[in-house]
Order: C-alpha cells, then sequence, then structure tokens
C-alpha cells in the first residue's frame, strides 16, 4: 500500500521536476522493497530453523525420555535449554504427549501440592513453605526447581495460590487472604525462633503493646499462628511452621 | 517418650486449648493420633483419664505432659480431648473406674482377627481359655497378644453376636470360649 502511494506521487513529482531527485526518489522505493525482502527472507530463516531446533530438541527428548523423567538434574539444565532459546518446555511437550511424561509429572506435583495445601490448612492457616511442601513428597524424587516450576503452573488457575517471602524463604499461601505487610513482619520473627510476643514485637520493632496485640490476635483468629499460655511470663504465639523444627529440640 | 511421638508433640502451643474453632478442632485430631500412638507403640491397653498407663503402677509419665518443653494439658482440655476419642470410636470408657481404652483398631477388626487366628491354627471347635488367648504361648506373635482380659471380652461378645462364638462363664466372669 505504501509503495503504491508513493509511486503516485512520485508520478506526479516526475512530472513536476523531471530531474535526478525524482530517480533517486524512484531508487529508494526500490531499496526498500528489496530490504524488507531481505528481512522477510532472515526472518523465514530463523523461523525454520528455531523449528529445526524444536524438532532436534523433541527428538532429543525422545530419545532420552527416560533419563529426564528420572534424573532430575538432566531435565532441569533440559529446561534451561529450552528457556533460553524462548521455548515453553511444557507447550513443546504438548506435541507429542504420549511419549514425554515430563508434562504428566508436572500435573501430578500441582495435584499433589493442592492436596498438601488442603490437608495442612487448618494446621497453618494456609501458609506452607517451600521445604515443607517438599517434605510431602517422600517417595518421588524431586528437586525443588520442579516444585517451583508447578508452583508457577498453578498461576494459571487465577489466583488461590500465591507466592510469598518470609525473610527470603519462599512459602505458599493457599487461602486468598492477603498478608498485610505488619502481618508478614510477624511472621519474619516467627522464622527466628518460632514464636512472637508483644515484649519481642517492641524490642524488634518497637511496636506498642496495642499494636502487637492487636495484630497477633487477628492472626490468632485467622488461624496463622497457634497460642501458648504456658511460657513463662507473657503469652507465646507460635507459627505451625515451627512444627517440623521441635524434632531438633528447642 | 517422645522419640516415637510426631514433631507436634514438642509444639508448645499444642498444650493450651486454641481459641479458633477450626484450629482446636484440628489440634483435637492430633491428639487423638498422639494419644493412638503412644499406646500402641507401648502396647498399652487402658489409660487412665490423666493420661497415664492403668496398669503399670504410677510411675509412667502421663502422655499429657512433656517435660522436655515444660508443658501440660489442663484438665478441662483433656475432658475434651476424650469426648473426641469417644466420638470419633478410638477410646471406650471403662464403666467401673474412669479409665479408658485405647482402640488403634476397631472392635470389629480386632474381633476378626482372632477369629482368624481360630480359624488358621485349628482352633475351631475347641474350648479355649482366655488366658491362652492372652497370655498362651501359641498367640505370641499376634498382635492382641497381651491384650487386657476385659477388652478381649468385649471382642468375643462381638463374635457372639455374629453367632461364631459362645462363651463359658464362671461367676459372671468370662473363662473361656468356643469359635465354631
Amino acid at each position: 500500500m505504501n509503495c503504491c502511494n508513493s509511486q503516485r506521487t512520485l508520478n506526479d513529482q516526475i512530472q513536476m521536476n523531471l530531474g535526478y531527485s525524482a530517480l533517486e526518489e524512484v531508487k529508494d522505493c526500490r531499496y526498500e522493497s528489496v530490504t524488507s525482502q531481505l528481512f522477510k527472507k532472515q526472518n523465514e530463516e530463523i523461523t525454520s530453523q528455531l523449528s529445526v531446533f524444536q524438532e532436534r530438541l523433541i527428538a532429543f527428548a525422545k530419545e532420552h525420555n527416560n533419563d529426564l523423567k528420572q534424573n532430575p538434574d538432566l531435565k532441569i539444565k533440559f529446561l534451561r535449554m529450552c528457556s533460553r532459546i524462548g521455548i515453553d518446555p511444557i507447550t513443546l511437550f504438548d506435541r507429542q504427549r504420549h511419549l514425554f511424561d515430563v508434562n504428566d509429572f508436572y500435573y501430578e506435583i500441582c495435584l499433589k501440592v493442592i492436596e498438601i495445601c488442603r490437608i495442612t490448612k487448618d494446621l497453618n492457616g494456609g501458609i506452607i513453605s517451600f521445604e515443607e511442601l517438599l517434605e510431602g513428597f517422600p517417595t518421588a524424587k524431586i528437586a525443588m526447581e520442579d516444585l517451583e516450576k508447578s508452583v508457577d503452573m498453578l498461576q494459571t488457575l487465577n489466583g488461590g495460590f500465591d507466592i510469598i517471602l518470609i525473610k527470603g524463604k519462599k512459602c505458599l499461601r493457599s487461602v486468598p487472604t492477603e498478608l498485610t505487610s505488619d502481618q508478614t513482619k510477624i511472621l519474619e520473627v516467627c522464622s527466628v525462633l518460632g514464636y512472637a510476643s508483644a515484649s519481642l514485637l517492641r524490642v524488634n520493632l518497637g511496636w506498642t503493646q496495642y499494636r502487637s496485640n492487636a495484630i497477633l490476635e487477628e492472626m490468632v483468629a485467622i488461624g496463622l499462628l497457634w497460642i501458648d499460655e504456658q511460657a513463662v511470663g507473657e503469652t507465646l504465639f507460635w507459627d505451625p511452621a515451627w512444627i517440623h523444627h521441635s524434632d531438633i529440640g528447642i | 517418650m517422645t522419640t516415637n511421638l510426631p514433631a507436634i508433640y514438642s509444639f508448645p502451643p499444642l498444650y493450651t486449648c486454641q481459641p479458633n474453632a477450626l484450629i482446636r478442632e484440628q489440634q483435637l485430631t492430633v491428639w487423638c493420633e498422639i494419644i493412638v500412638e503412644f499406646a500402641k507403640k507401648e502396647r498399652v491397653w487402658c489409660i487412665t483419664a490423666e493420661g497415664t498407663p492403668a496398669k503399670d503402677g504410677g510411675d509412667k509419665q502421663s502422655v499429657f505432659r512433656n517435660d522436655v518443653i515444660q508443658r501440660s494439658v489442663k484438665s478441662t482440655f483433656i475432658e475434651e480431648i476424650w469426648h473426641k476419642m469417644i466420638e470419633t470410636e478410638k477410646a471406650l470408657r471403662i464403666d467401673s473406674d474412669s479409665n479408658y481404652f485405647i482402640l488403634w483398631r476397631s472392635l470389629d477388626s480386632w474381633s476378626a482377627l482372632i477369629l482368624q487366628w481360630f480359624e488358621s491354627s485349628g482352633k475351631l471347635n475347641q474350648v479355649i481359655t482366655l488366658y491362652e488367648l492372652i497370655e498362651g504361648d501359641e498367640t505370641l506373635g499376634c498382635e492382641f497378644h497381651g491384650m487386657d482380659s476385659m477388652l478381649m471380652e468385649k471382642c468375643l461378645l462381638r463374635l457372639r453376636e455374629r453367632g461364631r462364638a459362645s462363651l463359658l462363664k464362671d461367676q459372671n466372669k468370662v473363662m473361656g470360649v468356643k469359635v465354631v
């Protein structure tokens, strides 16, 4: 279209002044079409190259299907390569589904993650650390990377699952309530000793008694913390994520 | 004692009745599991309301007390736990005193196990004394070996209900059993 337009204006120009400048315009137009053709060609080549590469990858995965399934290390390397050239490995696997269990493998993990979240919801208020999630897979050989990938896949379910950071540790939230920044801070305090208390919050965060108590009690109400009334001095509020540390001794 | 029990047994707030209803429900379930686990591991058939094994004298420690973390369950909450235990049929209250039988298998499952023993060892149509059944050499490897005699009686009553056993009594006490 552009070309036609410029052609028309060119004719006008040629009629107006039959000079060198008119010829130059014609040349420009030709150059443009040549460059666009070149680009197009290059584009096609790259796409075909990419598709060839994809096919090679598929062939590779086909050949080493069992290895991919069994060896988490190899799988991570494979997936990393896919992501580097911009191919979502999961869409890659979908093409010949019967060949790849890798995808099924992730779906399985997703299901298991949801299951663990549901079972432990009443125990921890719907927040679970990735370490704890990983402990839910005692039999299958699963690396943290697999788990993270699966949790990423859960995002397509539109909400419900959210990753939050508590003191740099990744946690999965499976209940729809948002954590306020105050609540996150308390959970951060809890990750040191397992519990928080009004005096601990005063010393560390400079909060008043009122503020601490209000937030702590709210967190008990939504099930994120457990009350311990038998400690010396004051009431302690424990993070259920600490249950697994109890083994080691306090 | 803590070595055999789940990690949550060392979690201090477990010993305080939780105000959040959902969490308390979960807490009660955890307690039931702990008691059953404790009874099964230690092979204790009968536990007093305070949580100590009924037969071994008073020297054993209560399951509701954890000296390592210095916590113990308040008596009102213990009652709630027992209530839950009975509700879920994991415990059976003994009428004569305030002790409880802990059922890590249900009564039906126990009676089925006993019946299986009778069938597999060829003791059908024979009179077996209760003592033989509980303490005898032939039941040594069985899970019900050493069972409390009153609990055994209850299991055998189940068998009688099904028409498989007849009980021999002496002065209102079951002495022997014949399984057909």
